[in-house]
């Protein structure tokens, strides 16, 4: 059975000593030429067929057009960049028995020229020639040809030109088990230019600088969003295990967090860039977010938290609130650390329409999982451990540590008071889906909308800012599941406030 | 008479005057019912997002080549960076919005767009080729 784009070590032994060899094959059983193109083969006029008539061997051969021109460029094949060995290029080869002048293939080579043509292609050089014997009508004979590689070559990048020409009639010629001594030296990814071409890598970390979103960083590579754009919106009600009015905005929180890695794929730091917006409700609620399945012993260190004096949490000494099970950061304890009350008659913040209204600052919550390229005791996080998934956000309500309210379906922290699940609205079961979600309705308490999106006016319920809303929650979402985009007739901005 | 009774169309005109002037919503709050009315599946996720299943088929290459590998959705935003082996096969699941509908790789010079198709999307790095030059 034939094997496509193998690298065959060939070792022969002598009493005087052992040399192994790499070869290039090109056999067209891959059947389909787009993938000979994807590995830096070339071909023009050209196609991998299984026609009988050009048959060499296999299911399938190499099947030129008709063979009327004498051009070098008309009709040929051209491998990847190689770095060529000593030893016999070798191919199999026939016509298809049809009428013709004389039919011939030139074997060349092209040197690498980087001042040379878009491809790196210097001048060709031919090195060989074969001759179909004539008369070309009738013959259907196998030739297998055989052309040592010119010495002048070896070890620097080429590729082998192989070009069919003739004159006169119709005859096609097939071409089968290409093989070429060598190694394979193109880059795919790199517009199939020689492996040798390197862009430069500033921090020497494997990644090429303008690939690296950090090119003088040896300890960070790339950043991972998410969202993908911009900041997702989450809000809360606040008053579980009883529903409330309805309208979210007890807090407003905008969020997006960005998974930084190194080049083994391995996360240094979380960054949670945070936009607390509102605080439309009378208790003093705090936010925290578990990435649940992450074992705190990861975490190196945890900053840019706002804690008050007081505060109804324990800490460990790297920051993550202790006595939980998975990594759990504590952004804040207090809405007001990070959006104070301005009084004024207003309940909340930022929910009064007309206002005052509080500025909304960013906060940037870093959690480090390796510092200057160590990990952290509990070992490394990777990349595919630590996502949208595993993003479990709470509040924690009126400075009571166990009130803790999640999105529905999520699972609560260690620190949760289990006596509150089932009590009042709220069906929670403990493990199942159920979570926090209402007895009546399957309501939740928190939603977390992957676009940044206005938030309601104190005493509107979501279903008056959101048109749509109700739709896609009675359609189950099969309706409407863009109900949060800014499309005509998607919101009623009477009741919405949008302070960022 | 005449003035008793101007008087006391004066005092209703007066007591009427507020109902006139625009609400002030900070002091009377519209509370819209709807939550009585809305119920949603035992099952309903309240997601905005969905789950997405993105595979890279690996090309067979007899030469190692690593390098970044980024995933953007079809507007440009990307949400997945990480240094990948050509050769290598790659299954990856993310949360996308639920609006979203395609997904563009890149991978060094070569960049494909796909449709999500079934919360999934296969690439590979092999690009079609032009016949128009074989007979």
């Amino acid at each position: 059975m034939k094997k496509l784009f193998i690298i065959l070590f060939a070792s022969l032994f002598s009493v005087t000593g052992s040399f192994s060899q790499n070869f290039l094959s090109a056999d067209a059983e891959e059947g389909n030429r787009d993938v000979y193109f994807a590995k830096c083969w070339s071909m023009g006029a050209v196609s991998v067929s299984n026609i009988s008539a050009t048959l060499v061997s296999g299911n399938f051969s190499f099947r030129t057009n008709q063979l009327t021109n004498e051009s070098n460029t008309a009709t040929w094949i051209t491998s990847p960049w190689m770095i060529l060995e000593a030893g016999t290029i070798s191919f199999k080869t026939r016509l298809d028995g049809n009428a013709g002048g004389n039919r011939n293939i030139l074997v060349q080579y092209i040197p690498y020229d980087p001042n040379g043509t878009s491809n790196g292609h210097g001048a060709s050089v031919q090195f060989y020639k074969f001759d179909f014997p004539n008369p070309i009508n009738n013959q259907r004979t196998i030739h297998e040809v055989k052309v040592e590689v010119p010495k002048a070559i070896l070890g620097k990048p080429h590729k082998i030109f192989i070009s069919f020409v003739g004159t006169g009639g119709t005859a096609r010629a097939g071409l089968d088990n290409l093989v070429i001594p060598g190694t394979y030296n193109a880059d795919p990814s790199n517009g199939c230019k020689p492996l040798i071409v390197k862009n430069p890598d500033s921090d020497g970390d494997g990644v090429i600088d303008e690939e690296d979103d950090y090119p003088t960083d040896k300890y960070r590579a790339y950043n991972n969003y998410f969202p993908a754009k911009g900041f997702s919106t989450l809000m809360f009600e606040d008053l579980w295990p009883s529903l409330g009015d309805y309208d979210f905005n007890d807090l407003v929180v905008d969020y997006k967090i960005n998974r930084v890695t190194d080049a083994k794929g391995e996360v240094v730091e979380l960054i949670a860039d945070l936009k607390t917006r509102a605080a439309g409700a009378g208790y003093r609620n705090g936010f925290g977010i578990e990435f649940t399945g992450i074992d705190p012993s990861k975490v190196i260190a945890v900053e840019g938290t706002k804690i008050k004096g007081g505060t109804i949490h324990k800490f460990d000494g790297n920051g993550l609130e202790s006595e939980t099970k998975y990594v759990t950061v504590i952004a804040y304890d207090d809405v007001y650390n990070i959006l104070p009350h301005l009084g004024q008659g207003t309940t909340g913040v930022n929910t009064t329409p007309g206002g005052p209204f509080q500025e909304v600052n960013l906060q940037q919550v870093v959690v480090r999982f390796k510092v200057d390229g160590e990990a952290g005791k509990g070992g490394p996080v990777y990349l595919k451990e630590i996502g949208y998934e595993n993003f479990n956000p709470f509040l924690v309500a009126n400075q009571k540590r166990g009130h803790e309210i999640h999105l529905p379906g999520k699972q609560p922290t260690a620190l949760v008071d289990k006596s509150l699940f089932g009590t009042a609205d709220d069906t929670s079961s403990e493990g199942t889906k159920s979570m926090y979600r209402s007895k009546s309705g399957n309501l939740p308490w928190a939603m977390d909308v992957t676009e940044n999106i206005p938030y309601l006016k104190e005493g509107y319920n979501f279903m008056k800012g959101y048109i749509k809303f109700s739709d896609w929650v009675k359609s189950s979402g099969s309706q409407y599941e863009d109900w949060y985009l800014d499309i005509s007739g998607y919101r009623n901005s009477e009741a919405l406030l949008n302070i960022k | 008479m005449k003035n008793f009774r101007n008087g006391i169309v004066g005092l209703l005109l007066l007591a009427m005057l507020p109902s006139c002037l625009p609400e002030s919503i900070e002091d009377q709050p519209v509370v819209e019912d709807g939550v009585s009315t809305l119920v949603a599946s035992p099952t309903f996720e309240w997601a905005t997002t969905k789950s997405v299943e993105v595979k890279v088929n690996g090309l067979a290459l007899p030469v190692d080549i690593s390098r970044r590998l980024t995933l953007k959705t079809g507007a440009g935003d990307v949400f997945y960076a990480n240094s990948h082996a050509i050769t290598e096969n790659l299954t990856l699941r993310f949360s996308l919005p639920n609006h979203i509908d395609k997904i563009q790789l890149v991978y060094g010079s070569l960049e494909k767009t796909r449709d999500i198709q079934n919360q999934k999307v296969v690439f590979d790095y092999i690009v079609e080729v032009d016949n128009s030059d074989v007979e």
